[in-house]
Protein backbone atom coordinates (compact mmCIF):
# COMPACT_ATOMS: atom_id res chain seq x y z
CA UNK A 1 0.00 0.00 0.00
CA UNK A 2 1.06 2.99 -1.17
CA UNK A 3 0.15 6.29 1.26
CA UNK A 4 -0.37 10.18 -0.89
CA UNK A 5 -1.33 13.45 0.51
CA UNK A 6 -1.76 16.48 -1.52
CA UNK A 7 -0.34 19.69 -0.22
CA UNK A 8 -0.70 23.19 -1.27
CA UNK A 9 0.22 26.21 0.65
CA UNK A 10 -2.82 27.96 -1.71
CA UNK A 11 -6.59 27.24 -1.54
CA UNK A 12 -8.69 26.76 -4.42
CA UNK A 13 -5.77 25.33 -6.36
CA UNK A 14 -7.61 22.38 -7.23
CA UNK A 15 -6.96 19.82 -4.24
CA UNK A 16 -10.20 18.16 -4.05
CA UNK A 17 -10.91 17.93 -7.75
CA UNK A 18 -7.86 16.17 -8.26
CA UNK A 19 -7.75 13.42 -5.31
CA UNK A 20 -11.74 12.26 -6.28
CA UNK A 21 -11.00 12.29 -9.82
CA UNK A 22 -7.51 10.80 -9.21
CA UNK A 23 -8.80 8.43 -7.13
CA UNK A 24 -11.67 7.60 -9.26
CA UNK A 25 -9.24 6.92 -11.82
CA UNK A 26 -6.68 4.69 -9.89
CA UNK A 27 -9.72 2.80 -8.80
CA UNK A 28 -10.53 1.82 -12.14
CA UNK A 29 -7.22 0.70 -13.04
CA UNK A 30 -7.76 -1.62 -10.43
CA UNK A 31 -6.43 -0.41 -7.16
CA UNK A 32 -8.15 -0.77 -4.34
CA UNK A 33 -8.38 3.16 -3.00
CA UNK A 34 -9.24 4.73 -0.03
CA UNK A 35 -10.37 8.57 -0.52
CA UNK A 36 -9.76 10.37 2.85
CA UNK A 37 -10.98 13.73 3.57
CA UNK A 38 -9.04 15.37 6.40
CA UNK A 39 -10.16 18.90 5.33
CA UNK A 40 -12.61 19.74 8.17
CA UNK A 41 -14.49 21.73 5.28
CA UNK A 42 -15.00 18.28 3.99
CA UNK A 43 -14.33 18.97 0.18
CA UNK A 44 -14.48 15.43 -0.61
CA UNK A 45 -17.85 15.18 0.63
CA UNK A 46 -19.44 18.09 -0.49
CA UNK A 47 -18.12 17.80 -3.92
CA UNK A 48 -20.15 14.21 -4.12
CA UNK A 49 -23.29 14.24 -2.19
CA UNK A 50 -25.19 16.64 0.07
CA UNK A 51 -25.96 14.29 3.05
CA UNK A 52 -22.17 13.89 4.01
CA UNK A 53 -22.34 16.58 5.74
CA UNK A 54 -24.06 14.66 8.62
CA UNK A 55 -22.00 11.58 8.06
CA UNK A 56 -19.25 10.50 10.63
CA UNK A 57 -15.57 10.21 9.26
CA UNK A 58 -12.20 11.15 9.39
CA UNK A 59 -12.81 13.87 12.57
CA UNK A 60 -14.73 11.27 14.48
CA UNK A 61 -12.20 8.42 13.93
CA UNK A 62 -9.79 10.85 15.35
CA UNK A 63 -11.29 11.83 18.41
CA UNK A 64 -11.71 8.32 19.03
CA UNK A 65 -16.09 8.43 18.61
CA UNK A 66 -15.41 5.49 16.47
CA UNK A 67 -12.38 3.49 16.42
CA UNK A 68 -13.60 1.11 13.52
CA UNK A 69 -12.64 2.62 10.05
CA UNK A 70 -14.99 0.19 8.41
CA UNK A 71 -17.86 2.07 9.96
CA UNK A 72 -17.08 5.40 8.70
CA UNK A 73 -16.16 4.05 5.31
CA UNK A 74 -18.62 4.74 2.20
CA UNK A 75 -18.98 2.67 -0.46
CA UNK A 76 -19.03 4.01 -4.19
CA UNK A 77 -20.32 2.68 -7.47
CA UNK A 78 -16.85 1.08 -7.86
CA UNK A 79 -15.71 -1.70 -5.73
CA UNK A 80 -12.31 -0.38 -5.96
CA UNK A 81 -13.26 3.14 -4.53
CA UNK A 82 -14.38 3.62 -1.16
CA UNK A 83 -14.63 7.46 0.88
CA UNK A 84 -13.79 8.46 4.12
CA UNK A 85 -15.59 12.07 4.46
CA UNK A 86 -14.19 14.52 6.96
CA UNK A 87 -16.62 13.14 9.45
CA UNK A 88 -18.13 15.47 11.93
CA UNK A 89 -15.45 18.07 12.44
CA UNK A 90 -16.60 20.49 15.27
CA UNK A 91 -18.50 17.52 16.89
CA UNK A 92 -15.28 16.72 17.57
CA UNK A 93 -13.22 19.60 17.77
CA UNK A 94 -15.75 20.25 21.18
CA UNK A 95 -14.72 16.53 22.24
CA UNK A 96 -11.02 17.41 21.31
CA UNK A 97 -8.32 15.49 20.69
CA UNK A 98 -4.54 15.18 21.71
CA UNK A 99 -2.11 17.06 19.92
CA UNK A 100 0.42 13.93 20.68
CA UNK A 101 -1.19 11.29 19.49
CA UNK A 102 -2.71 12.25 16.10
CA UNK A 103 0.35 10.92 14.00
CA UNK A 104 -0.49 7.59 16.35
CA UNK A 105 -3.83 7.99 15.16
CA UNK A 106 -2.73 8.64 11.33
CA UNK A 107 -0.40 5.82 11.49
CA UNK A 108 -3.20 3.58 13.30
CA UNK A 109 -5.84 4.41 9.79
CA UNK A 110 -2.86 3.41 7.84
CA UNK A 111 -2.43 0.23 9.69
CA UNK A 112 -6.58 -0.26 9.30
CA UNK A 113 -6.31 0.80 5.36
CA UNK A 114 -3.83 -1.82 4.66
CA UNK A 115 -5.87 -4.96 7.02
CA UNK A 116 -8.96 -3.45 4.06
CA UNK A 117 -6.81 -4.14 1.31
CA UNK A 118 -6.15 -0.72 0.34
CA UNK A 119 -3.45 -0.74 -2.11
CA UNK A 120 -3.52 3.11 -2.30
CA UNK A 121 -4.44 5.67 0.16
CA UNK A 122 -5.39 9.43 -0.71
CA UNK A 123 -5.51 11.90 1.97
CA UNK A 124 -6.97 15.37 0.85
CA UNK A 125 -5.81 18.38 2.98
CA UNK A 126 -6.65 21.60 3.91
CA UNK A 127 -4.92 24.65 2.15
CA UNK A 128 -1.92 25.84 3.92
CA UNK A 129 -0.16 23.52 5.79
CA UNK A 130 -1.78 23.85 9.09
CA UNK A 131 -0.93 21.53 11.77
CA UNK A 132 -3.32 18.76 10.79
CA UNK A 133 -1.85 18.63 7.17
CA UNK A 134 1.66 18.75 8.30
CA UNK A 135 1.16 15.52 10.59
CA UNK A 136 -1.45 13.92 7.57
CA UNK A 137 1.89 14.95 4.89
CA UNK A 138 4.65 13.57 7.50
CA UNK A 139 2.09 10.39 8.21
CA UNK A 140 2.38 9.56 4.21
CA UNK A 141 5.17 7.67 1.65
CA UNK A 142 4.48 10.53 -0.70
CA UNK A 143 2.78 13.83 -1.70
CA UNK A 144 1.06 15.75 -4.24
CA UNK A 145 2.05 19.48 -4.74
CA UNK A 146 -0.52 21.21 -7.26
CA UNK A 147 0.41 24.53 -8.04
CA UNK A 148 -1.86 26.48 -9.94
CA UNK A 149 -0.32 27.50 -13.12
CA UNK A 150 -0.09 31.87 -11.77
CA UNK A 151 2.90 33.86 -10.95
CA UNK A 152 1.64 34.21 -7.07
CA UNK A 153 0.54 30.19 -6.41
CA UNK A 154 4.50 29.29 -8.23
CA UNK A 155 6.39 31.86 -6.16
CA UNK A 156 5.55 29.75 -3.06
CA UNK A 157 7.22 26.66 -4.85
CA UNK A 158 10.57 27.04 -2.81
CA UNK A 159 8.81 27.58 0.40
CA UNK A 160 6.44 24.31 0.37
CA UNK A 161 9.76 22.43 -0.80
CA UNK A 162 11.41 24.31 2.17
CA UNK A 163 8.65 23.14 4.47
CA UNK A 164 8.83 19.52 3.17
CA UNK A 165 12.36 19.69 3.16
CA UNK A 166 11.64 20.51 6.89
CA UNK A 167 9.77 17.64 7.21
CA UNK A 168 12.57 15.31 6.14
CA UNK A 169 15.62 16.83 8.64
CA UNK A 170 13.23 16.03 11.29
CA UNK A 171 13.10 12.77 10.30
CA UNK A 172 9.21 12.41 7.87
CA UNK A 173 10.16 9.44 5.32
CA UNK A 174 7.69 11.62 3.14
CA UNK A 175 8.89 12.33 -0.58
CA UNK A 176 7.67 14.35 -3.35
CA UNK A 177 5.88 12.33 -5.88
CA UNK A 178 5.79 15.62 -8.19
CA UNK A 179 4.32 18.98 -8.39
CA UNK A 180 1.62 18.94 -10.30
CA UNK A 181 -0.01 22.11 -12.53
CA UNK A 182 -3.37 23.00 -12.25
CA UNK A 183 -5.92 25.18 -14.16
CA UNK A 184 -3.34 26.08 -16.83
CA UNK A 185 -5.11 28.39 -18.41
CA UNK A 186 -5.02 28.69 -23.04
CA UNK A 187 -5.97 31.44 -23.06
CA UNK A 188 -3.44 33.04 -20.91
CA UNK A 189 -0.30 34.24 -21.74
CA UNK A 190 0.64 34.34 -18.33
CA UNK A 191 -0.12 31.12 -17.25
CA UNK A 192 1.61 29.45 -20.30
CA UNK A 193 4.58 31.14 -19.23
CA UNK A 194 4.60 30.15 -15.71
CA UNK A 195 3.99 26.84 -16.93
CA UNK A 196 7.12 26.50 -19.20
CA UNK A 197 9.55 28.16 -16.67
CA UNK A 198 8.68 25.63 -13.74
CA UNK A 199 9.37 23.15 -16.20
CA UNK A 200 12.42 24.51 -17.60
CA UNK A 201 13.40 25.31 -13.91
CA UNK A 202 12.24 21.31 -12.01
CA UNK A 203 13.54 18.43 -13.48
CA UNK A 204 11.56 16.10 -14.88
CA UNK A 205 11.55 14.00 -11.65
CA UNK A 206 9.94 16.92 -9.56
CA UNK A 207 7.05 17.42 -11.95
CA UNK A 208 3.99 15.75 -13.53
CA UNK A 209 4.52 15.66 -17.19
CA UNK A 210 0.66 15.98 -17.29
CA UNK A 211 -0.94 19.10 -16.34
CA UNK A 212 -4.44 19.83 -15.13
CA UNK A 213 -6.12 22.51 -17.47
CA UNK A 214 -8.86 25.20 -16.11
CA UNK A 215 -11.93 23.44 -17.66
CA UNK A 216 -16.02 24.42 -16.95
CA UNK A 217 -16.38 20.44 -16.95
CA UNK A 218 -14.88 20.12 -13.49
CA UNK A 219 -16.82 22.51 -12.16
CA UNK A 220 -19.93 20.91 -13.69
CA UNK A 221 -18.65 17.82 -12.32
CA UNK A 222 -18.33 19.28 -8.88
CA UNK A 223 -21.76 20.26 -9.30
CA UNK A 224 -23.06 17.00 -10.19
CA UNK A 225 -21.05 15.23 -7.43
CA UNK A 226 -19.16 12.87 -9.52
CA UNK A 227 -15.40 12.50 -10.66
CA UNK A 228 -15.34 14.49 -14.56
CA UNK A 229 -15.33 10.68 -15.50
CA UNK A 230 -18.96 10.17 -15.12
CA UNK A 231 -20.03 13.76 -16.15
CA UNK A 232 -21.37 11.72 -19.65
CA UNK A 233 -21.64 8.35 -20.53
CA UNK A 234 -18.73 8.73 -23.26
CA UNK A 235 -16.31 10.82 -20.82
CA UNK A 236 -15.09 14.10 -22.15
CA UNK A 237 -11.51 14.03 -22.85
CA UNK A 238 -10.09 15.79 -19.69
CA UNK A 239 -11.58 12.54 -17.60
CA UNK A 240 -8.28 11.14 -19.49
CA UNK A 241 -6.17 13.77 -17.82
CA UNK A 242 -6.67 11.90 -14.50
CA UNK A 243 -6.01 8.34 -15.95
CA UNK A 244 -2.76 9.78 -17.07
CA UNK A 245 -1.74 11.46 -13.68
CA UNK A 246 -3.00 7.75 -12.27
CA UNK A 247 -0.25 6.39 -14.51
CA UNK A 248 2.48 8.21 -13.44
CA UNK A 249 1.62 7.77 -9.83
CA UNK A 250 1.76 4.57 -10.36
CA UNK A 251 5.52 4.92 -11.72
CA UNK A 252 6.70 7.38 -9.66
CA UNK A 253 5.70 5.89 -6.36
CA UNK A 254 6.41 2.15 -7.46
CA UNK A 255 2.91 0.90 -7.04
CA UNK A 256 3.03 -1.08 -10.27
CA UNK A 257 6.05 -2.84 -8.58
CA UNK A 258 4.11 -3.71 -5.65
CA UNK A 259 0.91 -4.87 -7.28
CA UNK A 260 2.63 -6.43 -10.26
CA UNK A 261 2.74 -10.40 -9.52
CA UNK A 262 3.93 -13.20 -11.42
CA UNK A 263 1.75 -14.40 -13.93
CA UNK A 264 0.00 -10.64 -14.67
CA UNK A 265 2.77 -9.57 -16.87
CA UNK A 266 0.22 -9.80 -19.87
CA UNK A 267 -3.53 -10.85 -20.50
CA UNK A 268 -5.08 -12.20 -23.24
CA UNK A 269 -7.64 -10.13 -25.59
CA UNK A 270 -9.84 -13.07 -26.42
CA UNK A 271 -10.30 -15.44 -24.25
CA UNK B 1 19.15 23.02 -14.91
CA UNK B 2 19.41 26.61 -16.15
CA UNK B 3 21.86 29.05 -14.14
CA UNK B 4 20.61 30.97 -11.25
CA UNK B 5 18.59 33.84 -12.69
CA UNK B 6 15.57 35.46 -11.47
CA UNK B 7 12.38 34.34 -13.20
CA UNK B 8 10.19 36.65 -15.13
CA UNK B 9 7.45 35.66 -14.40
CA UNK B 10 7.57 33.11 -11.25
CA UNK B 11 10.32 34.81 -9.76
CA UNK B 12 11.83 31.72 -8.94
CA UNK B 13 15.86 31.29 -7.70
CA UNK B 14 16.59 28.31 -9.84
CA UNK B 15 19.88 27.69 -7.32
CA UNK B 16 17.54 28.01 -4.46
CA UNK B 17 15.68 25.53 -5.65
CA UNK B 18 17.91 23.41 -6.88
CA UNK B 19 19.63 23.21 -3.01
CA UNK B 20 15.99 22.41 -1.48
CA UNK B 21 15.08 19.57 -4.19
CA UNK B 22 18.63 18.10 -3.01
CA UNK B 23 17.92 18.14 0.47
CA UNK B 24 14.44 16.52 -0.51
CA UNK B 25 16.21 13.99 -2.51
CA UNK B 26 18.54 12.87 0.45
CA UNK B 27 17.35 9.70 2.26
CA UNK B 28 15.43 10.86 5.47
CA UNK B 29 18.21 11.06 7.75
CA UNK B 30 16.48 8.92 10.55
CA UNK B 31 19.29 9.33 12.96
CA UNK B 32 18.41 13.04 13.30
CA UNK B 33 15.22 12.38 13.57
CA UNK B 34 13.70 14.32 17.05
CA UNK B 35 12.13 12.88 19.90
CA UNK B 36 8.15 13.32 19.20
CA UNK B 37 8.30 16.73 21.64
CA UNK B 38 10.68 18.51 19.48
CA UNK B 39 9.09 17.90 16.22
CA UNK B 40 7.31 21.10 15.81
CA UNK B 41 4.02 19.37 15.11
CA UNK B 42 2.62 23.09 14.84
CA UNK B 43 0.17 22.37 17.71
CA UNK B 44 1.43 24.51 20.17
CA UNK B 45 2.25 23.56 23.52
CA UNK B 46 0.95 20.46 24.54
CA UNK B 47 -0.86 20.76 27.97
CA UNK B 48 -0.83 18.54 30.57
CA UNK B 49 -4.34 17.32 30.18
CA UNK B 50 -2.74 16.27 26.89
CA UNK B 51 0.02 14.36 28.33
CA UNK B 52 -2.38 12.64 30.80
CA UNK B 53 -3.90 11.65 27.74
CA UNK B 54 -1.71 10.01 26.39
CA UNK B 55 -0.69 8.08 28.98
CA UNK B 56 -3.99 6.42 28.58
CA UNK B 57 -4.16 6.00 24.97
CA UNK B 58 -4.25 2.86 23.33
CA UNK B 59 -0.34 0.45 22.91
CA UNK B 60 0.17 1.70 19.10
CA UNK B 61 -0.57 5.78 20.21
CA UNK B 62 1.93 5.54 22.27
CA UNK B 63 4.39 4.55 19.74
CA UNK B 64 6.95 7.10 18.69
CA UNK B 65 5.13 9.20 15.96
CA UNK B 66 8.23 8.91 13.43
CA UNK B 67 8.39 5.58 13.61
CA UNK B 68 5.51 4.88 11.56
CA UNK B 69 7.40 3.91 8.71
CA UNK B 70 9.13 1.13 9.86
CA UNK B 71 6.52 0.21 12.16
CA UNK B 72 4.22 -0.43 8.94
CA UNK B 73 7.14 -2.21 7.31
CA UNK B 74 7.36 -4.18 9.92
CA UNK B 75 3.31 -4.48 10.17
CA UNK B 76 3.26 -5.12 6.64
CA UNK B 77 5.56 -8.16 7.30
CA UNK B 78 4.38 -9.60 10.05
CA UNK B 79 0.63 -9.29 8.02
CA UNK B 80 2.22 -11.22 5.07
CA UNK B 81 3.39 -13.97 7.37
CA UNK B 82 0.15 -15.09 9.06
CA UNK B 83 -1.82 -14.46 5.44
CA UNK B 84 0.86 -17.13 3.89
CA UNK B 85 0.28 -19.26 7.75
CA UNK B 86 -3.26 -18.49 7.39
CA UNK B 87 -3.33 -19.90 3.13
CA UNK B 88 -1.05 -23.28 4.12
CA UNK B 89 -3.31 -23.81 6.76
CA UNK B 90 -6.37 -23.71 4.70
CA UNK B 91 -8.26 -21.26 6.86
CA UNK B 92 -7.37 -18.80 3.65
CA UNK B 93 -8.32 -18.88 0.00
CA UNK B 94 -4.84 -17.94 -1.56
CA UNK B 95 -5.82 -14.67 -3.31
CA UNK B 96 -6.12 -14.34 -7.18
CA UNK B 97 -2.42 -13.73 -7.93
CA UNK B 98 -1.58 -16.82 -6.39
CA UNK B 99 -3.79 -18.70 -8.25
CA UNK B 100 -3.51 -20.63 -11.46
CA UNK B 101 -5.94 -17.79 -13.16
CA UNK B 102 -8.28 -19.20 -15.72
CA UNK B 103 -8.44 -17.09 -18.72
CA UNK B 104 -10.95 -14.38 -18.75
CA UNK B 105 -12.58 -12.45 -21.23
CA UNK B 106 -10.91 -8.93 -21.29
CA UNK B 107 -12.59 -5.62 -21.47
CA UNK B 108 -11.17 -3.56 -24.08
CA UNK B 109 -8.98 -0.79 -22.06
CA UNK B 110 -10.21 2.83 -22.01
CA UNK B 111 -7.53 4.75 -21.13
CA UNK B 112 -5.18 3.62 -23.92
CA UNK B 113 -5.95 6.34 -26.21
CA UNK B 114 -3.85 9.91 -24.78
CA UNK B 115 -6.20 12.49 -24.28
CA UNK B 116 -6.72 15.11 -27.48
CA UNK B 117 -5.50 17.68 -24.97
CA UNK B 118 -4.80 21.30 -26.85
CA UNK B 119 -1.13 21.60 -27.61
CA UNK B 120 0.56 23.77 -24.79
CA UNK B 121 -0.23 20.77 -22.46
CA UNK B 122 2.33 17.73 -22.31
CA UNK B 123 1.32 14.70 -22.04
CA UNK B 124 2.24 11.68 -20.22
CA UNK B 125 4.11 9.26 -21.40
CA UNK B 126 2.98 6.83 -24.27
CA UNK B 127 0.80 4.36 -22.75
CA UNK B 128 3.32 1.34 -23.39
CA UNK B 129 4.65 2.75 -20.58
CA UNK B 130 2.50 3.86 -18.20
CA UNK B 131 0.61 0.91 -18.63
CA UNK B 132 -2.64 -0.61 -16.71
CA UNK B 133 -1.68 -2.55 -13.93
CA UNK B 134 -2.06 -5.79 -16.21
CA UNK B 135 -4.61 -7.61 -14.13
CA UNK B 136 -7.97 -9.36 -15.86
CA UNK B 137 -10.48 -7.79 -15.87
CA UNK B 138 -13.18 -4.80 -16.81
CA UNK B 139 -12.21 -2.55 -14.08
CA UNK B 140 -14.64 -0.17 -13.60
CA UNK B 141 -17.93 -2.05 -13.92
CA UNK B 142 -20.00 -0.60 -11.22
CA UNK B 143 -21.29 -3.08 -7.83
CA UNK B 144 -24.87 -3.88 -10.04
CA UNK B 145 -22.76 -4.61 -13.21
CA UNK B 146 -21.19 -6.90 -11.40
CA UNK B 147 -23.36 -8.76 -9.86
CA UNK B 148 -25.74 -9.00 -13.46
CA UNK B 149 -22.57 -10.62 -15.05
CA UNK B 150 -22.51 -13.47 -12.09
CA UNK B 151 -26.58 -13.02 -12.18
CA UNK B 152 -25.90 -14.19 -15.90
CA UNK B 153 -23.33 -16.68 -15.58
CA UNK B 154 -25.75 -18.54 -12.76
CA UNK B 155 -28.24 -18.89 -15.71
CA UNK B 156 -26.38 -20.80 -17.78
CA UNK B 157 -25.33 -22.94 -15.37
CA UNK B 158 -28.04 -23.81 -12.61
CA UNK B 159 -31.42 -22.06 -15.42
CA UNK B 160 -34.27 -23.34 -12.85
CA UNK B 161 -32.33 -21.41 -9.44
CA UNK B 162 -33.36 -18.61 -7.59
CA UNK B 163 -30.60 -16.09 -7.21
CA UNK B 164 -29.97 -13.85 -3.96
CA UNK B 165 -26.69 -12.01 -2.71
CA UNK B 166 -27.23 -10.60 0.36
CA UNK B 167 -24.60 -8.85 2.39
CA UNK B 168 -23.06 -9.37 5.89
CA UNK B 169 -25.77 -7.45 7.84
CA UNK B 170 -28.66 -9.09 6.25
CA UNK B 171 -29.29 -6.70 3.76
CA UNK B 172 -30.55 -8.38 0.35
CA UNK B 173 -28.73 -6.88 -2.44
CA UNK B 174 -29.63 -9.29 -5.48
CA UNK B 175 -32.52 -11.34 -5.89
CA UNK B 176 -35.30 -8.28 -4.88
CA UNK B 177 -38.80 -8.48 -5.84
CA UNK B 178 -38.72 -12.20 -6.33
CA UNK B 179 -41.77 -13.89 -4.02
CA UNK B 180 -39.20 -15.75 -2.01
CA UNK B 181 -37.37 -12.75 -1.00
CA UNK B 182 -38.19 -12.53 2.05
CA UNK B 183 -38.06 -15.98 2.96
CA UNK B 184 -34.68 -16.30 2.24
CA UNK B 185 -33.56 -13.25 3.71
CA UNK B 186 -35.00 -14.26 6.92
CA UNK B 187 -33.17 -17.52 7.10
CA UNK B 188 -29.86 -16.45 6.33
CA UNK B 189 -30.20 -13.57 8.96
CA UNK B 190 -31.21 -16.32 11.25
CA UNK B 191 -28.15 -18.01 10.03
CA UNK B 192 -25.65 -15.35 10.46
CA UNK B 193 -26.94 -14.53 13.45
CA UNK B 194 -26.38 -18.04 15.03
CA UNK B 195 -22.86 -18.18 13.14
CA UNK B 196 -21.86 -14.83 15.21
CA UNK B 197 -22.59 -16.68 18.27
CA UNK B 198 -20.54 -19.56 17.81
CA UNK B 199 -17.59 -19.45 18.34
CA UNK B 200 -16.28 -22.35 15.73
CA UNK B 201 -17.35 -20.69 12.75
CA UNK B 202 -14.13 -18.62 12.47
CA UNK B 203 -12.11 -21.91 11.82
CA UNK B 204 -14.62 -23.06 8.72
CA UNK B 205 -13.08 -22.18 5.46
CA UNK B 206 -16.45 -22.16 4.09
CA UNK B 207 -19.40 -21.77 5.69
CA UNK B 208 -22.44 -23.67 3.95
CA UNK B 209 -26.16 -23.98 5.13
CA UNK B 210 -28.54 -26.39 3.08
CA UNK B 211 -31.72 -26.48 3.92
CA UNK B 212 -35.30 -27.37 2.59
CA UNK B 213 -37.58 -24.10 2.06
CA UNK B 214 -41.48 -24.66 2.91
CA UNK B 215 -42.29 -25.11 -0.77
CA UNK B 216 -40.16 -28.27 -1.27
CA UNK B 217 -37.15 -26.10 -2.61
CA UNK B 218 -33.75 -26.47 -1.58
CA UNK B 219 -32.07 -23.22 -0.51
CA UNK B 220 -27.99 -23.39 -0.79
CA UNK B 221 -26.24 -20.43 1.10
CA UNK B 222 -22.22 -19.88 1.06
CA UNK B 223 -20.51 -17.02 2.42
CA UNK B 224 -18.09 -15.83 -0.25
CA UNK B 225 -15.45 -13.04 1.40
CA UNK B 226 -15.08 -10.38 -1.67
CA UNK B 227 -13.59 -6.90 -1.47
CA UNK B 228 -17.50 -6.13 -1.18
CA UNK B 229 -17.30 -7.80 2.13
CA UNK B 230 -18.13 -11.09 3.57
CA UNK B 231 -21.47 -11.62 0.73
CA UNK B 232 -23.89 -14.75 1.06
CA UNK B 233 -24.71 -16.44 -2.39
CA UNK B 234 -28.22 -18.00 -1.62
CA UNK B 235 -29.65 -20.22 -4.63
CA UNK B 236 -32.70 -21.78 -4.52
CA UNK B 237 -33.54 -24.88 -7.05
CA UNK B 238 -36.19 -27.31 -7.00
CA UNK B 239 -32.97 -30.07 -7.24
CA UNK B 240 -30.27 -29.74 -4.36
CA UNK B 241 -27.07 -28.30 -5.69
CA UNK B 242 -24.35 -31.35 -4.93
CA UNK B 243 -21.50 -29.78 -2.75
CA UNK B 244 -19.20 -30.16 -6.35
CA UNK B 245 -20.98 -27.38 -7.43
CA UNK B 246 -20.24 -25.21 -4.12
CA UNK B 247 -16.59 -24.00 -4.68
CA UNK B 248 -17.49 -22.79 -8.03
CA UNK B 249 -19.86 -21.26 -7.25
CA UNK B 250 -17.99 -19.08 -4.29
CA UNK B 251 -15.09 -18.59 -6.57
CA UNK B 252 -17.52 -17.45 -9.35
CA UNK B 253 -18.31 -14.88 -7.59
CA UNK B 254 -15.52 -13.77 -6.02
CA UNK B 255 -13.99 -13.24 -9.04
CA UNK B 256 -17.14 -11.24 -10.59
CA UNK B 257 -16.69 -9.07 -7.70
CA UNK B 258 -12.82 -8.57 -7.41
CA UNK B 259 -12.14 -8.92 -10.62
CA UNK B 260 -14.71 -7.69 -12.55
CA UNK B 261 -15.06 -10.69 -14.71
Amino acid sequence: MIALATASQKGGVGKTTLCINLAYSLARRGWNTLLVDTDPQGGVGLSLARSTRAKTGFYDYLCGLERDVGRLVLATRLPELQILPAGQYDAAARRGWSPQEVPARLTDLLRAAELRGVDCLILDTAAGLNAMSESVVKACDYVILPQQAEPLAVRSVPHMLETLSRFRSEGAGVKVAGILLTMVSVDSQVSQKVAAELRALLPPDMLFDQNVPRLNSFLEASAMGVPVALLKKNPPPEALLFDQIAAEIERRTGLLDEGDAPGHAHASLLD
Amino acid sequence: MPQATLMQVSWIDANEVDALLGHLRDPAPAAQAQEPSALGTGWGKESAAAEATAETSLPSARSHPLSHHSDLQSFREKLQALQSHAIQAGFLAPSEDEETATPLVIALPTVKPNPPMPEPFPTAPPAAEAATPQREASWGSSVEERFSSFARWVRTRFPDAGLYIVGDQGEMLWGHGTVQQSLVQTTIAAWLALKRMGSTHALETTPVLRQPMADGRHLLAIACPTRLGLLHLALTRALPITDDGVPELRTRLIRSIDLGA
